[in-house]
């Protein structure tokens, strides 16, 4: 198995799905002209030609509904936006048509609709709108799946069965993901590298990963602050407490037994998202547990807690979302 | 404004276009009867007067076309090849016909918007798909002047446009969105020259005449099919009655417009028959009689169907609890 960084699976997942299935297409901003600017796309125009791969023009309104209406018609496209944030120009087509798959008075039946865009985070561009994380708004919505990955094994997995479902999913991918990860409790450059296997694989959607074990507290997070809370269990692990850290992936449909059967053993729940905290994703997980296991949450042993990002704009200051030390000292606080 | 020297239509295509726009007439006044009757109240939004639009473009399309209505005169939809009367009427009475009206993608039928305008994008992916498939199937979508405002239009023309894609964009013009005149909303009165600003071929023709919009719509589509890329119609009309049944219509002088009667299509269009002598009084009163007849058996037939639990569609597609 070769080791390869998150980029590199993310590309072999779309090239691979487009060779298995010609009906495969994708549109975006810049997707030919400058590798969807992270590389996400390289070479596919190379090898899959202009029929396959579509630079737009400025257009998000356009790159969702021509996803829905080609998707509608006969192929299984993928609208790619530069950046998460600039999805939210095309809520109507992405919220209430692919979502709420409104067409009028009638429900149509499937959509094999992919939608793929990056949340640059706190730092990138620098400015709320392309840093920001909008899957709490696309979560409200009854159709759509939101795929959140974090590492290059799930990324490639996931993107594989987001393409391959014959309704739509939404993929939010973190920029931060691209270029660092965790390693032995620091946040490294070009540390999200992975052995990811050559022969084919998919990861369902809807099934979250443990990606550390332990007894005293579970971590409940997803997208790229699985590094943080990663990072921040190694460290605590040094100082005694055994934190388990479960990656959501999706986080519709949202794998409530993983977190059920991970918050009985350990007795403590904290929920780590970047997105803003006020009606935030964390409120969702809290009442999907009390909903799936009534008794749970009174009999934790100490009171449930979370962190996300402030409720302000995300303008350039990292201290606004959650920190491998901010997940740190909240865990001490709990354990 | 003159009807564009084209050659006529067969006499065969003359008299389709004419049942066809009788059927669009008086089959919407008789849902229309049946609906107020089950509600006590009239409601809805009715469009006689713009028939000729939809009909004289949906004459000149294939099954396998792609098309989209303004919500006004959905009614028409029936005149698309591969949709019967059937399912207009099964649409308009909460019937689940074989091919909803709405929706029945393999006849071009992708769905409505209740937030007008954003339907333009999706039509436009449905005009990339038939190219990137090969079919060769064209995409007529129309909307109203007030949607034709929205940003979706613009960027649908815009990508249209780029990639020269086979899709005809329509403004049915009756010079009202709701209650809001053109005159509050345009600085421009013939709508076509924004396909200038998006380099599209674009026409302006009045949509009441239904010789003239036959031939236009012909020539759009015959164009677009031969790979000729996109293009823009304004189709000018008026909205004869209120933006719905029961809307006061404060907004407007009391019988702004009624002049627009003597321009009603289906009247001036008969009269065009009787001058080129295709129709006869005889035949007027002979297809009155048939259109009635098909359009209430076409009734009986649809309310006789049980209505769908769309509850069960709803929740059988459900993906992570109700
Ligand atoms: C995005 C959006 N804004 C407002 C409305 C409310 N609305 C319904 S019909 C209508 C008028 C539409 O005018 P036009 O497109 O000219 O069609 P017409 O009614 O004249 O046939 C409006 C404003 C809506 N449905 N969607
Ligand atoms: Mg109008």
């Amino acid at each position: 198995m070769a080791e390869i960084r998150y980029i590199e699976a993310l590309n072999q997942a779309f090239r691979e799905e487009m060779r298995r299935d010609e009906k495969v297409v994708m549109w975006g901003e810049d997707i030919i002209s400058m590798n969807d600017v992270h590389g996400q796309t390289r070479d596919i125009y190379d090898e899959f030609g202009g029929d396959r791969i579509k630079d737009t023009p400025i257009c998000e309104q356009a790159i969702a509904g021509m996803t829905i209406g080609a998707a509608y018609r006969g192929l299984r496209p993928i609208g790619i936006y530069m950046n998460a944030g600039f999805s939210l120009c095309a809520f109507d087509g992405l919220f209430l048509k692919l979502g709420c798959k409104s067409v009028g008075r009638y429900v149509p039946g499937d959509i094999p609709a992919t939608i793929y865009g990056v949340i640059a985070g706190p730092i990138g561009d620098g400015d709320n709108d392309h840093g920001m994380s909008p899957e709490s708004l696309y979560a409200h919505a009854p159709y759509l799946k939101i795929v959140m990955p974090s590492t290059p094994y799930d990324v490639k997995g996931l993107v594989k069965s987001a393409i391959r479902d014959d309704n739509p999913v939404m993929v939010w991918d973190h920029a931060w993901n691209f270029y660092q990860g965790h390693k032995d409790g620091k946040i490294e450059r070009m540390a999200n590298v992975q052995e990811v296997p050559e022969e084919e694989y998919l990861i369902p959607l809807g099934k979250a990963d443990v990606k550390r074990e332990g007894t005293d507290i579970t971590i409940v997070t997803y997208s790229f602050q699985v590094h943080n809370a990663l990072a921040a269990a190694y460290n605590l692990a040094e100082e005694g407490i055994s934190a388990e850290v479960v990656d959501l992936r999706t986080i519709v449909p949202l794998d409530v037994d993983a977190i059920v059967d991970s918050v009985k053993k350990t007795g403590r729940l904290l929920i780590v998202h970047e997105a803003m905290k006020r009606a935030g994703f964390a409120g969702e997980i809290l009442f999907r547990i009390s909903e799936h296991s009534p008794d749970l949450i009174p009999s934790l042993k100490s009171p449930f807690r979370r962190l996300a990002g402030w409720n302000l704009p995300l303008v350039n200051r990292p201290e606004l979302v959650p920190t491998m030390g901010t997940i740190m000292s909240t865990v001490k606080e709990m354990v | 404004m003159e009807a564009p020297s084209l050659e006529l239509p067969s006499k065969e295509v003359l008299l389709k276009l004419y049942r066809d726009l009788l059927t669009a007439r008086r089959g919407e006044a008789e849902i229309f009867a049946i609906q107020s009757k089950a509600t006590g109240r009239g409601s809805g939004h009715r469009g006689p007067g713009e028939e000729a639009i939809p009909i004289a473009i949906l004459n000149n399309l294939t099954e396998t076309d792609c098309f989209h209505p303004n919500f006004r005169t959905y009614f028409c939809h029936f005149a698309k090849p591969g949709f019967t009367l059937k399912d207009a009427i099964a649409q308009s009475l909460g019937r689940r016909s074989e091919h909803p009206l709405i929706f029945t993608p393999e006849l071009g039928a992708m769905g409505s918007s209740g937030t007008l305008g954003e339907a333009s994008v999706r039509y436009v992916g449905a005009a990339v798909a038939n190219v990137i498939q090969k079919t060769g199937d064209v995409t007529v979508f129309i909307q109203g002047d007030g949607a034709s405002n929205r940003a979706p239009t613009h960027e649908a023309m815009v990508v249209a446009a780029a990639w020269q894609l086979p899709i005809i964009f329509v403004i049915q013009n009756n010079k009202y969105g709701m209650g809001t005149s053109w005159r509050k909303s345009y600085n421009i009165e013939d709508l076509s020259v924004r396909g200038a600003g998006y380099g599209m071929p674009h026409e302006r023709v009045d949509g009441n005449d239904m010789l003239a919009m036959y031939l236009v719509a012909k020539k759009h589509i015959d164009r677009c099919r031969a790979g000729g890329g996109p293009s823009l119609i304004c189709a000018d009309t008026w909205r004869l009655r209120a933006h719905y049944e029961g809307d006061a219509q404060i907004y407007r002088p009391k019988g702004e417009g009624q002049d627009w009667q003597k321009y009603d299509p289906l009247p001036r269009y008969e009269k065009q028959l009787r001058e080129l002598g295709v129709l006869s009084q005889e035949d007027v009163g002979r297809l009155e009689a048939e259109v009635t007849e098909e359009i209430n058996t076409t009734i009986k037939e649809v309310e006789s169907m049980t209505v769908p639990s769309s509850f069960e569609d709803f929740t059988a597609s459900a993906i992570d609890g109700l």
